[in-house]
């Protein structure tokens, strides 16, 4: 198939004024419902999907496009923020909108809508594709998933919570455990168990 | 007790923040038949496989919440439109009661009737000019003051005047009683106007009675 060298517009202002701030990073990374809360916050935020919108539409999305970026681009923010990969003093908006961009480019690049003519990669670019990681690769994903399934549910839980950063001690009183150290056993142990799902599984495990 | 600090020194060693003696516990804690590199594979994988969990979660809140919105908006639609509605249906209420109001009133019936009054006066009775005149004035001033048009109708019918212009005087007291609120000699003189067929006004004075005596009239006033 003849792909259509496309100009595509990537004129966007960063710092229109979004109720955002750097107080969102902290509760997130904070986690718990604080972290949900900042993520509700942001994606409940009109102006910003607003502007995202404009953007999308002009490069040859629409509103269901900008949905799915925008929630993919808050998955991937919480995160890269849960896991220390972005710092605290970053523009959260130009953060948040330039893994919007990218992720834009290459599910457009994915499906042959564009060939490049005017994009240069910034090296200074605050996101990097490496930062979108989202398990694609169908094989592994699914054998991940199914190793997940083999946890029992507390098991799950607790290394869910425990991703989402929620304290040995808030974990305890969630799933009413008797000590702190309990829950972090408990972790460990859950944590293994996955760890031994995932070794014995040669769908996940081969590279 | 060191069993549990497994996990938690591979996570640290995947940061690439392990000092040389936490790196040394760590690789007395690797279990038997396994290596470093494969135990941190391991941890990587279960480390996305529980971000795929949580990814899921997230996008199940979204879902949640974007219907949340939409039922939110359902719901200041619904208020809005039952505000609207009552806003609507309350108006029309008042217009009805307004218009019925009006159209019941003794002033509307009155003039209503005075029309038709003074078509039939002065296209009838283009003879006895000065009566008829005389009527004519009564009528217009009847609005301003009737209990003058009272005490002047009066003072003809005490002249026996007969025939049409007797009629048309009886017609317009009746009015003028009426304009001034006093029904119940309107009433009387109406039903005696109306129980005579031979009276010129028997017609108008029966839909002036049905007027008066109908339901809407009732509930009105």
């Amino acid at each position: 198939m003849e792909i259509t060298p496309t100009r595509v517009n990537f004129e966007f202002n960063p710092h229109v004024p979004i109720i955002m701030d750097s107080g969102i990073f902290k509760a997130i990374k904070s986690g718990g419902s604080s972290r949900e809360q900042a993520i509700k916050s942001m994606y409940e935020d009109n102006k910003f999907r607003t502007q995202l919108s404009k953007y999308i539409a002009q490069n040859q999305g629409n509103e269901e496009d900008t949905k799915d970026i925008f929630q993919e681009a808050l998955i991937i923010l919480d995160k890269n923020l849960r896991n220390g990969k972005v710092d605290e003093d970053q523009n959260i908006n130009a953060y948040l909108f330039k893994t919007c961009k990218l992720l834009w480019l290459n599910s457009l690049r994915k499906n042959n809508k564009i060939q490049l003519i005017d994009f240069e990669e910034n090296p200074e670019e605050l996101v990097t594709n490496e930062d979108l990681e989202t398990f694609r690769e169908e094989g592994k994903y699914k054998s991940l998933q199914k190793a997940l399934t083999k946890l029992n549910d507390r098991c799950r839980e607790i290394l869910v919570l425990w991703s989402q950063s929620y304290s040995m001690k808030e974990i305890m009183k969630k799933l009413d455990l008797k000590s702190e150290a309990m829950a972090r056993k408990s972790k460990h142990q859950c944590l293994l168990k996955l760890m031994q799902i995932i070794k014995s599984d040669p769908n996940g495990w081969e590279d | 007790m060191n069993e549990s600090f497994y996990t938690e020194l591979l996570e640290i060693k995947a940061q690439g923040k392990l000092n040389p003696e936490q790196e040394a516990l760590l690789t007395s804690l690797i279990p038997q038949g396994s290596d470093l590199s494969s135990e941190l594979k391991a941890y990587h994988l279960a480390k996305q496989a529980i971000e795929i969990d949580i990814s899921n979660e997230l996008k199940f809140k979204f879902n949640e919440w974007d219907q949340k919105k939409k039922s939110r908006l359902f719901r200041v639609d619904f208020k809005t439109i039952s505000i609207a509605a009552s806003l609507f249906l309350f108006l029309s209420v008042c217009s009805i009661l307004w218009h019925s109001n009006q159209h019941f009133s003794n002033r509307r019936i009155v003039n209503d009737h005075l029309h038709k009054f003074n078509t039939e006066i002065r296209g009838v009775n283009s003879g006895p000019e000065t009566l008829s005149d005389r009527i004519g004035k009564l009528r217009d001033g009847l609005e301003q003051n009737p209990t003058l048009v009272i005490q002047e109708t009066q003072a003809l019918l005490k002249l026996s005047v007969t025939g049409v212009q007797k009629d048309a005087i009886e017609w317009t007291l009746a009015l003028a009683y009426l304009e001034n609120n006093q029904n119940e000699k309107a009433l009387t003189l109406l039903k005696s106007i109306n129980a005579n067929p031979d009276h010129s006004y028997q017609k108008h004075s029966k839909a002036v009675l049905d007027k008066l005596n109908s339901n809407w009239r009732v509930f009105l006033f």
